[in-house]
């Protein structure tokens, strides 16, 4: 082996100069040929043949294997030729000895050379495997200087071999470290290895990123020699791996920036992993959708359709896809359209869930602001007064409304196969088709009056409007129609006519008459009803003044007060007079106006003159009428009073039998005691000037005539009524408590009747309270002055007080709460109060203990009385 | 027995009068009606009044009109009914109906006079009413003594009257109290003594007075 280092450097001498000289097997021909030469025919006796070897070296330095055994076989055949030549007959022993040795030599050569160029072949063929790999190798030794480069080294750094051996490779290559160099020597030293990522400069100055393994290669004594470095080039890698985070980078903050809610899951949607930035827009964190509680945030009707479509799209892959409420951060829930896809790799299993939430919210209110306005639209046609509908070009109906449906009786299913035009009147059919026709022919909005059959049977008259609906070339799409009811209006304009007729004869029955004044001209326009009752010929146009003169002297200030202020803007008036005819009558009449503008601007007032000289009369009847009606209720007040007022009477009476019996006792004893019989008359007197008290109010209670209008203290009126049913309350068990308050200002009336409204008012509070059989019975009668010259008597009581339903109708006639009751007291009362120009209430006590009368009336001005 | 006919003013001890009338004029009257044949009289306006009132231990009886303010007169008589007060009662109405009458006369009334009535008719029926008062004070009087001789008696007496009256015989006596049949005989004549009775009908009878009964063992 220690041979071979030799042989070696032969060998690589040899081919050095091989390459350089292609004369190499000329040059070991010519050796050959000069060694053959000199040891044949050289005198010397020594082993010239040995210098074959020499040949066969150089042979080696160009041939392969066969070369070198035809040149040893070569050199042997020479070196034998040699020595037969030189000892054909002899042998000597040494010559022979010679020979063996060089023999020997060469062939002992010959086999070095073989082995030698095979173990150089085995190792060309492994040199040329490292030039086939892809990564740099280069070996430097402990001084950084580069003795072996492979030809992927030069392709990467564009440094070819040649170039790169001897040189320092740190600074060939401006090597850049991932850490300071000490640091990996060390490393490596101990290790005998690193690896890391390196940065190398190549030739034309392109930065190469490269993963770099080094080795350590020692002696065998263990002594470093030299490291190995293998680097491959992750440049692109590491490019395409920087350009990807970009990528990602960018996605996200595309992602990041899409109008909607995207979110990813885990393939078994067991969570939410990622949401974008959207969601904080909404008041939403990844925390809200990550858990198993993600659907808390869906509104809970919709919760349980939302987990089912995902739970059926996780178990089947399908892309999901539902409308919900989610709720967003501030609370409210906003409709959402949730879409997810599922990611999946080559072998088509699920990775994970990608998804979408968009705010559909805005869209779903405005469809359903949408499907609002359609049902107010369908609504607004339905309720329109008017049958409406829509026709095709031809005429036939392509919508109906309600009414339209209703009016003709139909199902409203049967209402599309439906001929509107069915429901024409058979008169008026011909005609009405025909302008139907014409203007579906014209395509211009049109309108007729027709008749049309209504679900009962009976016809009314329409006016019928269509208009056609245009498209964009002018072609009529379709026409819409409305038929409004105008029965009516021709009902009203047939009944103009008549009701003109009827006006003059109705004013004439009814003793009304109508006139119209011109503010500007004075000029009077009177009906024919109005001159008869003013007393003027039909042919007269009377003026104003005319007219003034013929009213009583004590309206004429007032009907000129009217007219001025008529002139002055105001809206009417109205007055109660006296007009005197020419013949001598005086009409009681009552005339009202308004003012009117007409269309030329002209102002006149225009009214009504109603003779009311038989209604006067009837109110002087009708206030005879009641009167005499209030006497009959007062007696009958009376009679219900009769076992009261008897006993009234009877009390004196039998006080006075009495008296006169004891008297006659007192004075027939056998000793007369005429103090005791003096006693006894004086009795008797009092007692019946008692008696005929009573019985003088009792016919001025039945008296019976007309009201009398004269100044009445109230407190009087009191104090009569208490004589008269004080006896009847008594029986009620009614205690009286008077409250007249201080001296009070007459009213004007008539006491009798004033007395009967106190008794009425009396005897019913005690009454209600005898019925109510409750516990304290209280009658308080108070007088005093009311609001505005008025004077209150309140007659109160502690009964049950009056139901809602009796408190209305109180006052009316024949209205009566009692079982025997002829329901006219109350209501004569109020005849009686008002006929004082005063008023009459009924309430319950504000306590609720009971109910309270009340009436006011208006105390007699100081001139007046 | 006081004299009825001891007439004159002050009698403190002859019948009293009592008049219940809301009229002073009809209290009047009947004043001076009643003093005239020597009655007692005293007036009152309404019940209230005479109950508010000193009555007189005298032979009286109430004269009462229907119609009173406050409690009417048939309400009072009810109320004195409930009171055991039995004093008699004449009633004078204005108007006197008749179911009115039948009520005032079931409940126990003397008589029911209307307005105006007869002098000797009220005058019949206040004698009427006071010979009733008379009587029935003099049986509460001897119902009096009676119960005052009852006091006398021992417990022991009384249960053997008790026993005695409702017909036992003295052996069935002795058996029933648990004494010999000669002690019961001395207690009974001690009874008999005692309570002055001359029969036995004549102890069953002041038993039933008194309301005496054996007493259950």
């Amino acid at each position: 082996m220690s041979s071979l280092p030799l042989l070696d450097g032969v060998l690589v001498s040899v081919a050095l100069i091989s390459k350089r000289a292609r004369a190499l097997p000329w040059l070991a021909a010519g050796t050959a040929a000069a060694i053959f030469a000199f040891d044949t025919f050289s005198p010397f006796g020594m082993a010239v043949a040995v210098l074959y070897v020499l040949v066969v070296l150089m042979v080696a330095g160009f041939a392969g294997r066969r070369g070198i055994v035809a040149a040893t076989i070569g050199c042997v055949l020479l070196a034998t030729s040699s020595y037969l030549v030189g000892h054909a007959d002899d042998f000597p022993q040494d010559a022979t000895a010679r020979l063996l040795v060089s023999l020997a030599a060469i062939a002992v050569t010959a086999a070095l050379v073989l082995r030698y160029q095979a173990a150089a072949k085995d190792l060309a063929d492994r040199a040329r495997l490292l030039d086939l790999t892809h990564d740099t190798v280069f070996v430097r030794d402990r001084a950084g200087v580069i003795t072996y480069w492979n030809r992927a080294a030069e392709e990467l750094y564009g440094w070819p071999r040649r170039e790169a051996l001897g040189r320092v490779s740190h600074d060939l290559l401006a090597t850049t470290f991932p850490a300071p160099l000490a640091v990996i020597e060390t490393e490596l030293l101990r290790t005998d290895g690193w690896q890391g990522e390196l940065t190398h400069t190549s030739r034309q100055g392109r930065t190469i990123t490269v993963a770099s393994r080094w080795a350590l290669q020692r002696d065998p004594q263990g002594r470093p020699v030299a490291i190995l470095e293998t680097n491959t080039d992750i440049t692109e890698r590491r490019a395409a791996e920087r350009m990807a985070e970009q990528r990602e980078r960018e996605l996200l903050l595309a992602v990041d920036v899409i109008p909607a809610l995207v979110w990813i899951s885990a393939a078994d949607g067991s969570g939410v992993q990622f949401v974008n930035a959207r969601w904080a827009d909404v008041g939403l964190t990844l925390a809200d959708v990550s858990g198993p509680d993600w659907s808390a945030i869906i509104h809970p009707d919709d919760r349980a359709q939302v987990v089912a479509a995902w739970q059926r799209s996780l178990a089947t892959g399908e892309s999901f896809s539902t409308v919900a409420r989610i709720r967003q951060g501030d609370g409210r829930h906003r409709w959402t359209l949730t879409q997810a896809e599922a990611l999946r790799d080559e072998d088509g299993r699920i990775i994970r869930w990608y998804g979408i939430n968009t705010d559909i919210d805005d869209r779903k209110r405005a469809e359903a602001r949408l499907l609002e306005k359609e049902r107010e639209l369908k609504l607004a046609l339905d309720t329109i007064p008017a049958l409406a509908w829509s026709m095709t070009p031809d005429g036939r109906a392509t919508y109906l409304n309600l009414r339209w449906i209703e009016y003709a009786g139909l199902e409203p299913g049967a209402a599309v196969d439906w001929d509107w035009r069915s429901a024409l009147h058979p008169v008026d059919a011909a005609a009405a088709l025909a302008r139907l026709a014409a203007m579906l022919q014209s395509s211009r909005p049109g309108e007729f009056e027709a008749r049309l059959r209504r679900a009962d049977g009976a016809f009314r008259w329409f006016l019928l409007r269509a208009a056609p609906h245009l498209g964009a070339g002018g072609e009529t799409l379709c026409w819409y129609s409305t038929a409004m009811d105008i029965e009516d209006r021709r009902l009203a304009e047939d009944g103009l006519h008549r009701a003109q007729e009827q006006l003059s004869e109705a004013q004439r029955l009814t003793h009304i008459g109508s006139f119209t004044l011109d503010l500007g001209t004075r000029e009077l326009t009177l009906s024919a009803e109005a001159a008869r009752i003013a007393g003027y010929p039909l042919d007269v146009r009377p003026t104003f003044e005319d007219a003034l003169a013929r009213w009583h002297g004590d309206d004429v200030e007032a009907i000129r007060g009217h007219f001025d202020a008529l002139s002055n803007g105001a809206p009417g008036f109205e007055h109660t007079g006296r007009l005197n005819s020419p013949d001598g009558t005086v009409r009681h009449v009552k005339a009202v106006g308004r003012r009117s503008v007409d269309v030329s601007g002209a102002v006149a007032v225009v009214g009504a003159l109603l003779d009311i000289t038989e209604a006067k009369r009837a109110e002087e009847a009708l206030a005879q009428a009641q009167a005499e009606l209030a006497h009959v209720t007062r007696m009958t007040t009376l009679g219900e009073l009769t076992a009261s007022i008897a006993h009234e009477v009877n009390q004196p009476l039998a006080a006075i039998v009495t008296n006169g019996e004891a008297g006659l006792r007192w004075l027939t004893r056998s000793a007369p005691d005429l103090g005791e019989v003096r006693a006894a008359l004086e009795r008797m007197i009092a007692e019946g000037r008692r008696a005929s008290e009573v019985v003088w109010r009792l016919r001025a209670m039945s008296r019976k005539g007309a009201a009398r209008h004269e100044p009445v203290m109230l407190k009087d009126v009191v104090d009569e009524a208490v004589v008269l049913v004080g006896r009847e309350l008594e029986r009620q068990r009614a205690a009286l408590v008077l409250d007249l308050g201080a001296a009070l200002p007459a009213v004007s009336g008539d006491a009798i009747q004033l007395q009967q409204v106190l008794i009425n008012l009396l005897v019913n509070g005690a009454q209600a309270m005898a019925a109510a059989d409750g516990g304290r019975r209280e009658l308080r009668v108070a007088v005093a002055r009311g609001e505005a010259g008025s004077v209150d008597v309140t007659v109160t009581d502690t009964g049950p007080g009056l139901s809602p339903d009796s408190a209305a109708r109180l006052f009316d006639p024949f209205f009566s709460t009692k079982a025997d009751g002829m329901g006219m007291g109350l209501s004569i009362c109020r005849s009686i109060v008002e006929a004082h120009g005063g008023r009459i209430t009924a309430a319950n006590r504000p306590d609720g203990t009971g109910a309270e009368f009340r009436f006011t009336l208006p105390i007699v001005e100081e001139t007046a009385s | 027995m006081n004299t009825q006919s001891a007439a004159g003013k002050g009698e403190v001890t002859g019948p009293v009068v009592l008049v219940v009338d809301d009229d002073a004029a009809v209290r009047g009257a009947l004043d001076s009606l009643f003093r005239s044949v020597g009655l007692g009289v005293r007036l009152f306006a309404s019940a209230a009044e005479l109950l508010a009132a000193k009555l007189p231990d005298a032979e009286s009886c109430l004269v009462l009109d229907v119609r009173l303010p406050g409690v009417s007169g048939l309400d009072f008589q009810t109320q004195l009914a409930r009171d055991s007060n039995n004093i008699p009662i004449i009633f004078m109405t204005g108007h006197g109906d008749i179911p009115m009458s039948v009520r005032a006369m079931k409940a126990g009334a003397v008589d029911f006079l209307a307005k105006p009535f007869r002098d000797q008719d009220m005058l019949d029926a206040v004698a009427l009413a006071i010979e009733h008062d008379r009587k029935r004070r003099e049986s509460e009087r001897q119902v009096g003594d009676l119960k005052a001789l009852f006091a006398t008696l021992s417990p022991r007496e009384r249960e053997i009257m008790g026993h005695v009256t409702a017909g036992l015989m003295n052996k069935q006596v002795a058996a029933a109290v648990g004494l010999s049949e000669i002690t019961v005989k001395i207690h009974r004549g001690n009874v008999m003594r005692k309570l002055k009775a001359r029969s036995l009908a004549d102890l069953v009878r002041m038993a039933e007075v008194l309301g005496v009964r054996p007493r259950n063992p």
